[in-house]
């Protein structure tokens, strides 16, 4: 899966978090994840979702090593490329 | 904050400090008689949350008669009481090397082995039960404990409790204080424990379960950290067995398998330890809390 795509999927699944009210459009590459507007519980409702979407498990570490949505972008593309 | 409105939390921390420093002087059996004392006095004042206690004891089926829920609900009251007295009191005497003396493990083989595997993040789910203090002080001698709890509305009392609480290796975070999102999962990613209640009333971030035959909103927390985090999930109680004498019983390692349905996996792995927490509080219902109001439903919502 290319790496727009990747993004595209994540916005999709952006979009759908109900608890979040935030302009998905607005989110790039250098957008920090804990600047999405997740709280301790959405943030992991997302991170299912992004499991289940792309069929590809996280360690809790890669969970808190992720900086920048480019980071899960990275971590996806990589284990994707598998 | 309204000038009345501080006067009145600060003399609520001052009443709160000086029953601290009471509790750090006298010897463990007066301060036992004091809590039960005062226990009996507070059953007698707070008409509300005895009332709460006892309807919630006849409604949850542990007893039909009014007198016993009476008795049972003091019983209760008490619990707390001694609760509070004897965590301060461990706080002071519990070491690496004589907190086995007060809290034996009584737990499988499997969740002591990741209990002590360093590293390992574990998590904790437990319930108002027992002394879930003395539990957290006792376990946080083998593995760091990160605690959730939910601060006091008073800045001052929460101040002064959240000091007392907290230990070298036993941290408190804050349910409603914003932090990164995901702490609680660095928590597990630094080979913490990582204790959350999940027995009261959930506001939000919820899900409807059957406790004690009624439906009941519940925290989901638990289950997406253990479903996201893959970390081994326990459910586990401190239960009092005497003077500053506890069992740590617990339930688990809980294994449960994603089906890519989040509702539906939160819903199964809720429901699943909050029957577990039915089970205990059933068995020993004298040490469970029962003087909160856990079931606000709507009755739409209410049918089980």
């Amino acid at each position: 899966m290319k790496r727009d795509e990747i993004a595209e999927q994540l916005r999709d699944l952006l979009r759908r978090q109900d608890e979040l009210d935030i302009d998905v459009d607005a989110i790039t590459e250098d957008t920090r994840i804990d600047g999405i507007g997740f709280n301790s519980l959405s943030i992991l409702d997302f991170m299912y979702e992004v499991e289940s979407r792309f069929g590809v498990p996280m360690e809790v570490g890669d969970l808190v090593e992720m900086e920048f949505v480019r980071d899960l972008i990275d971590h996806l593309e990589e284990k994707l490329a598998r | 904050m309204k000038p009345l409105v501080r006067l009145y939390y600060l003399v609520e921390y001052a009443a709160a400090h000086t029953l601290l420093q009471a509790i750090a002087v006298l010897p463990l059996r007066p301060m036992l008689g004091l809590a039960h004392a005062a226990a009996r006095v507070s059953f007698l004042l707070m008409r509300r949350r005895r009332r709460i206690a006892i309807d919630n004891i006849l409604g949850a089926g542990i007893c039909t008669d009014e007198r016993q829920a009476r008795r049972i609900a003091l019983a209760a009251f008490q619990t707390f009481s001694v609760m509070l007295v004897e965590a301060n009191i461990a706080r002071r005497r519990f070491t690496a090397a004589n907190w086995a003396d007060h809290v034996a493990l009584r737990i499988s083989a499997e969740a002591e082995a990741a209990l002590r595997t360093p590293g390992q993040g574990l998590l904790v789910a437990t319930a108002h039960f027992g002394n879930w203090e003395v539990m957290a002080r006792a376990v946080s001698m083998i593995k760091p404990v990160c605690a959730v709890y939910r601060p006091f509305k008073n800045p001052y009392l929460d101040e002064l409790v959240s000091a007392n609480r907290s230990g070298a290796n036993l941290r408190l975070v804050s349910r409603k204080r914003a932090e990164s999102p995901t702490r609680l999962v660095r928590a597990l990613a630094d080979g913490e424990i990582l204790a959350i209640m999940m027995d009261q009333h959930a506001a939000n971030g919820r899900v409807l379960v059957d406790f004690f035959g009624r439906k009941a909103w519940t925290t989901k927390s638990v289950a997406m950290l253990h479903l996201t985090a893959r970390c081994p999930l326990l459910l586990a109680f401190a239960l009092r067995t005497g003077p500053l004498r506890y069992e740590v019983h617990a339930i688990g390692p809980v294994a449960y398998e994603r089906t890519g349905d989040r509702e539906r996996d939160v819903l199964a792995i809720t429901q699943r330890l909050t029957r577990a927490i039915e089970a205990f509080a059933r068995e020993h219902p004298e040490q469970y809390m029962w003087g909160h109001r856990r079931w606000k439903v709507r009755p739409e919502h209410a049918a089980v």
